[in-house]
């Protein structure tokens, strides 16, 4: 796991109490692994760059844009 | 008749029905007695309801010969995923958190269903709460492919496509958070079809991720899909999401001509060197394309650079919404959960609020280039998915690093999504073909598949169990 995304178990125990899970050793060590993936995937997301006048994004699944049909 | 029973198609079943040559009586025994031969094996049904199942076809069969007849799917025994409510029937989503869960009321697409006079034969196994692959902690029944018993049929609407390959039912319901229709339809050799968001009412199915998840039908043909959906579409004003947009007749609006058709591939997302993606799918879905040239298709490469946001923006929205739903139980009573959802969920519980808007923005941007897209051409076309059928002892799948998905994309903007079967690996696994079209243009996604089913072989072939 590259290192801007690994985490130390101690922060991990941190991180997940502050979201209200108290979890085992075992169940942290288990975890860490899938939560350091999970970090890595979401970056991208990051690095989105839509510049400085952006209208806010909003999503209406029940009307989708008009387009020509 | 040369084919046994259970390997009718709906469309040759109610005709045969329609004409008073097959009796739904007839027609649903066969489906309880291929199950009460093949589940103990195929694992696809959590529960049976033959008594009721035998009860209905009986009064479908007297209203029928009273001439009666309600149409298409008046006696045809139809199984659903186990997330879909049903009154008075077990629905448990897999999970032992509803292990007695009974509904009082039945969900609005099964209403709709029954009242077309179809015959419940019973609910079907699925991941967890419609989240990741099968996974043995949660003590549900783990269907089995019957292309090969050493594979799964991927998740999470596993046992509808099982049943529906091996002739356990007619037809089945499905739900697709990310692919949970066209995944299994693509290891089973089966059509799934995921219609535009909101266009089949969600109440009353127990949901994952609200702003992605689709009910859809999962059947042998493209015509049987057409009927099913047609039966099951419409504005319904129990869910807030639900469309208004008029409900056309799909049956007759199915044509096995495509000539002139536009038709895009973004090949930069599909047919790129990543480890992840097996090359078996991706050489099916290209021999399927030539034939779709033949057939007088206009097939060209289109760029949609958004598309490298899918598989983030779809996780976060998955994973997110799934752990608000179920975050309460999940830190009272985690026990309750297997162990893939109880992992995946409690990993969800450190997304950050950045990462929830980020996923949106994202998908906005989706949803922008794939509509600029398909003013370009009709619709969108490509493998189903990234792998084939996944053997049976492999590791729980799971959303977190499960690799690309071919599928998300359309769950993410709503677009009408369909696998079609369209060729088998030389070790003999399924693969499929995908079309997405245009919101709620999902006639033409449906001419399309037929189109392509017509003019090849893939769909009459049965699994050998």
């Amino acid at each position: 796991m590259p290192e801007e995304f690994a985490i130390s178990l101690e922060d991990f125990r941190v991180l997940m109490e502050r979201n209200g899970l108290r979890l085992t050793d075992e169940e942290l060590k288990h975890l860490k692994p899938l939560y350091e993936t999970s970090r890595k995937v979401i970056a991208p997301l990051h690095a989105l760059d839509f510049g400085e006048t952006e209208t806010a994004s909003f999503y209406n699944p029940a009307q989708p844009p008009k387009v020509q049909f | 008749m040369t084919k046994p029973l259970y390997h009718l198609t709906i469309g040759e079943a109610s005709r045969l029905i329609k004409a008073k040559k097959l009796s739904p009586v007839e027609l649903t025994q066969a489906f309880l007695d291929r199950t009460g031969k093949l589940d103990e094996t195929l694992h696809a049904y959590n529960t049976v309801t033959a008594d009721s199942a035998l009860a209905e076809a009986k009064i479908a069969e007297v209203e029928i010969t009273k001439g009666r007849y309600k149409g298409p799917l008046h006696g045809i025994p139809i199984a659903l995923k186990d997330n879909y409510n049903t009154k008075g029937i077990l629905t448990t989503a897999g999970s032992r958190v509803l292990a007695n869960n009974v509904p009082d009321e039945d969900c609005t697409a099964w209403a709709k269903l029954k009242g077309a006079g179809t015959i419940l034969l019973g609910k079907l196994a699925m991941s967890e709460y419609a989240c990741g692959g099968p996974d043995p902690e949660t003590g549900f029944p783990m269907p089995r492919n019957p292309w090969d018993l050493k594979r799964n049929a991927g998740g999470s609407s596993n046992g509808s496509a099982v049943a529906t390959s091996a002739g356990l039912c007619m037809a089945s319901m499905g739900t697709c958070t990310r692919g949970s229709i066209r995944a299994p339809a693509h290891f089973c050799n089966i059509v799934g079809f995921k219609p535009t968001y909101g266009r089949i009412s969600r109440n009353g199915v127990i949901p994952l991720s609200w702003t992605l998840d689709h009910c859809g039908p999962m059947t042998v043909t493209v015509e049987d899909a057409a009927i099913m959906l047609r039966a099951v579409a419409g504005h319904d004003s129990a869910d807030p999401t639900s469309s208004a947009e008029p409900v056309p007749d799909y049956p007759s609006m199915l044509k096995p001509d495509i000539k002139g058709l536009r038709i895009g591939v973004p090949r930069h997302f599909y047919f790129s060197d990543r480890s992840d993606v097996q090359r078996e799918p991706l050489r099916v879905a290209d021999v399927a394309l030539r034939k779709l040239e033949e057939l007088g298709a206009h097939v060209e490469e289109i760029e949609i650079p958004s598309l490298k946001y899918s598989d983030p923006a779809a996780l976060v929205l998955l994973l997110g919404e799934g752990f608000a739903y179920h975050q309460r139980r999940l830190l009272a009573q985690p026990e309750l959960y297997g162990g893939v959802d109880r992992a995946e969920f409690r990993v969800a519980a450190t997304f950050t609020l950045g990462d929830y808007v980020q996923a949106q923005r994202a998908r906005s941007l989706m949803q922008q280039e794939f509509l600029q897209a398909l003013d370009k051409v009709d619709l969108i076309a490509g493998p189903t998915f990234s792998v084939l059928a996944p053997l049976w002892d492999a590791p729980p799948g799971m959303a977190i690093g499960t690799g690309t998905s071919f599928t998300g994309m359309y769950n993410l903007t709503g677009l009408p999504a369909i696998s079609v079967p369209a060729g088998f690996s030389p070790s003999g696994l399924p693969s499929g073909i995908q079309f997405a079209g245009k919101p709620f243009d999902e006639p033409t996604v449906l001419r399309a598949a037929y189109a392509y089913e017509q003019a090849t072989e893939w769909h009459t072939m049965r699994p050998p169990v």
